[in-house]
């Protein structure tokens, strides 16, 4: 299972799952199905993440201390899990930015 | 929804239920429910949503990688006492072999007794030697034995077979197997009884050709028998 059920397989873009929900999260709250739809709709078909791979993902985000959570009540009673990103999340967002541009002007280099 | 409720508790059941773990899967299954309810907007139908919904879910193991969730361990099921003969156990093992060998020589003293005061003392005097020397020597050896048969039968009903020393356990799991060959078989039979044909022989030995000391020694070669098994 090396595709993610799109273009680009799962194992390329591993690296940068971090990178594209602080990116996401910097520009407001969310929680885990609109942070989903929005990389769907946005990657316009060419990658998409399974529900797994998002959830570990802000596990992993949220123990480095870049995300934290809180819950909201729904309409029908139940909680929603919300993320927001922190300000040693957005230092992390600021770098690994830049880290990505490098890595962008390195590869056309190349490419 | 159902159907996705039973799915994720099926998934969460390898898991403890801790409360990172239960919100964990209250959020999936919002998640979940959302993502079918925008997938029939779309005009899919309930199956259709439900199976899309169910092929991009990923793998538990993912997020148990994560540390997020700790799966459930035997020792979750020990109860109180399991854990105290358990650790019982690892005390009484840890110097099992030198306990055993102490034993054997126990058993051999009663022969060494008997023979040093035959020649200081005379038959009397080796005989009262040789009764005191054994049931001492006997009643540490049957404790020793007592107490190790205990702590097997505790494991093996309660099914805690992987705290057994590993050679242990596979005597125990070999035990259990189903037996081809018939000299094991023959084995198998004596050595659950081995205790009842040793003390056989050495009435038999004793009453018919009073060797009450000699044969004494069929004790100590048994018990060296069993440890090399």
């Amino acid at each position: 299972m090396k595709r993610g059920g799109g273009l680009i397989s799962s194992d390329v873009m591993r690296g940068f799952h971090d990178l594209l929900i602080l990116s996401l999260l910097a520009e407001g709250d969310s929680y885990a199905y609109e942070i989903g739809k929005e990389i769907k709709l946005r990657a316009a078909e060419m990658y998409q993440l399974k529900e797994t791979t998002l959830y570990s993902a802000f596990a992993r985000l949220e123990k480095n201390g870049w995300i934290s959570s809180y819950d909201t009540q729904e309409t029908h009673g139940r909680k929603r899990v919300n993320y927001t990103i922190t300000s040693a999340g957005r230092q992390e967002f600021k770098r690994r930015k830049e880290e990505w541009l490098l890595i962008k002007s390195l590869m056309t280099q190349f490419i | 929804m159902e159907v996705f409720n039973t799915y994720l508790n099926n998934i969460f059941a390898a898991y403890q239920e801790t409360e990172q773990a239960l919100r964990l899967k209250e959020s999936l299954l919002m998640t979940m429910e959302e993502k079918y309810r925008d997938l029939t907007l779309e005009g899919l139908s309930h199956d259709a949503a439900v199976g899309k919904v169910m092929s991009e879910f990923g793998t538990i193991d993912e997020l148990a990688d994560e540390l997020v969730l700790k799966e459930r361990t035997t020792e979750d099921k020990l109860s109180a006492k399991d854990e105290e003969i358990i650790e019982e156990y690892q005390l009484f093992m840890k110097d099992y072999s030198m306990k055993f060998a102490a034993t054997i020589a126990l058993l051999i003293l009663p022969l060494v007794i008997t023979i040093v005061l035959r020649q200081w003392g005379g038959g009397i005097v080796a005989g009262i030697g040789f009764l005191v020397s054994g049931a001492i020597a006997l009643f540490f050896f049957l404790s020793l034995i007592n107490q190790h048969e205990y702590y097997m039968k505790y494991f093996r009903s309660r099914e805690l077979l992987q705290f057994l020393d590993p050679g242990e356990a596979e005597k125990i799991l070999k035990d259990k197997a189903p037996r081809h060959n018939r000299n094991d078989n023959l084995w198998a039979k004596i050595r659950s009884n081995i205790w009842l044909v040793a003390v056989a022989i050495y009435l038999v030995a004793g009453t018919f050709f009073n060797m009450w000391g000699t044969a004494w020694v069929i004790f100590p070669i048994v018990t060296a028998l069993l440890a090399f098994d």
